[in-house]
């Protein structure tokens, strides 16, 4: 099901993308084969759903051709990629008047801490499974810093420069983010 | 500090984020307090088993057939709209409205008319518009790097020009409209404008918020192409 995708590339990416900018679209067919994955992998936990992230992941790619001329190679193309990605997640969400900020700030339930030494239900040793079905249960605000930080390694300062929030709100709402996890595990691990 | 306080650093512990001061404090605590400690074990593994499967990806389920259909949205792109495109989301509310009006021959005959004239018209009120920004063309705007707010408004108060022109010409049609067309026209054109006040709103608070920006062109974009398509009829 997972699969990694560091193959040792032959030709580089910023040459791929000069190529495909000249409409060579054997060299962006090239690129797809390279990243389609992280892509589509992105978009799915964000959405939780494979019709959607599919269709995502389609609009990234596209995105991408009629914007790969300005790619100058100042930044991996990863990365660069990526925040294209994270732009038409977002646009996504947006369009269906899903606002990161409505779910993440405030309006939130205050995290429950549990009181007593006793430990009702204990967090099941994490498995992919049970961490991508608790995911989805984030709100997106938190699913979208989580995703970013902790399951694709971006600092909190990238982060914050994608989703045009502050380090300190991308450092909270993270936090936030892994305490929901932690309950949504427990609940899972909670006997029917 | 009680144990709701440590908890909030919890994440800044397991990260290595935390003042030296404050690291020691929450050491301290997590060595007599059982519950935050086991909330410590717990982010810890979840981080951890993030950690451990970096860079594992789920495979599309089909990747050939998805790159067949870029293939073709690609190649349908480029033959209908050569270097103009708008950006791919542009039109999205035109393409979601509800097309249920009929129009008779003569009625046909004569938007085909004024689509002819008005597009000549709109086309010279265009190039004015955009021979502001120094050669940039009509290009969508994400390529480029976020141009701060100055440029955003700059653009916004062109776009309105052009959405001013359109709009003179609506009105002049919107008495012909019968009450389903009105409130089809009036339905879309909310959704823009709601689209556009919010991205104007988050540009305010956050002039780099480049996905605001996209937005906005877009919501632009569309109320024009919606203005052009109920000024034709
Ligand atoms: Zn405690």
């Amino acid at each position: 099901m997972a699969a990694n995708e560091t193959e040792t590339p032959r030709t580089p990416d910023y040459e791929l993308t000069q190529r495909s900018a000249e409409g060579d679209m054997k060299a962006f067919e090239e690129l797809y084969q390279r990243h389609n994955r992280r892509v589509y992998s992105l978009c799915l936990r964000m959405t939780g759903n494979v019709t959607e992230a599919e269709d995502l992941a389609q609009e990234v790619f596209i995105q991408l051709f009629r914007k790969i001329g300005s790619f100058r190679g100042e930044s991996a193309f990863t990365t660069w990629l990526h925040r294209l990605t994270v732009n038409q997640v977002l646009m996504h969400f947006r369009k269906r008047g899903v606002r990161l900020e409505q779910t993440t700030e405030d309006g939130e339930a205050p995290i429950q801490i549990v009181k007593g030494t006793e430990n009702p239900n204990a967090m099941p040793v994490v498995d992919r499974i049970a961490l991508d079905r608790a995911i989805v249960q984030l709100p997106p605000g938190y699913k979208m810093v989580f995703t970013l930080h902790d399951i694709e390694g971006h600092e909190h300062e990238e982060i914050a420069r994608m989703l045009g929030c502050s380090v300190g709100t991308s450092k909270s709402q993270l936090h936030k983010a892994r305490m929901k996890l932690r309950g949504l595990l427990r609940q899972q691990n909670k006997p029917k | 500090m009680n144990c709701e306080k440590y908890q909030d650093l919890l994440s800044d512990f397991i990260d290595g984020s935390l003042a030296p001061e404050d690291r020691n404090s929450v050491e301290t605590h997590l060595n007599v307090c059982i519950v935050c400690s086991e909330a410590r074990n717990d982010l810890g593994a979840i981080v951890g088993f993030c950690l451990e499967h970096r860079g594992e990806y789920d495979a599309v389920p089909n990747e050939r057939a998805l790159w067949l259909r870029i293939n073709n949205m690609i190649e349908v792109d480029s033959a209908s709209a050569p270097r103009t495109a708008l950006p791919a989301n542009a039109g999205s509310w035109v393409r979601l409205m509800n097309r249920s009006w009929q129009l008779s021959f003569p009625q046909l005959a004569a938007a085909v008319t004024v689509i002819i004239i008005v597009v000549s018209l709109f086309t010279i009120v265009g190039l004015r518009g955009f021979s502001f920004r120094g050669g940039s063309g009509v290009q969508s705007t994400n390529s480029v790097p976020p141009v701060g707010a100055v440029a955003v408004k700059e653009r916004f108060r062109q776009q309105q020009q052009v959405i001013a022109y359109w709009n003179e010409r609506v009105e002049l049609n919107k008495a012909r409209w019968n009450p389903q067309m009105r409130e089809t026209f009036d339905k879309n054109v909310g959704v823009i404008d709601a689209a556009v006040n919010d991205s104007m709103r988050q540009l305010s608070q956050n002039p780099h918020d480049e996905v605001s920006e996209e937005i906005l062109n877009a919501a632009l974009n569309d109320k024009v192409e919606l203005l052009k398509e109920f000024a034709a009829l």
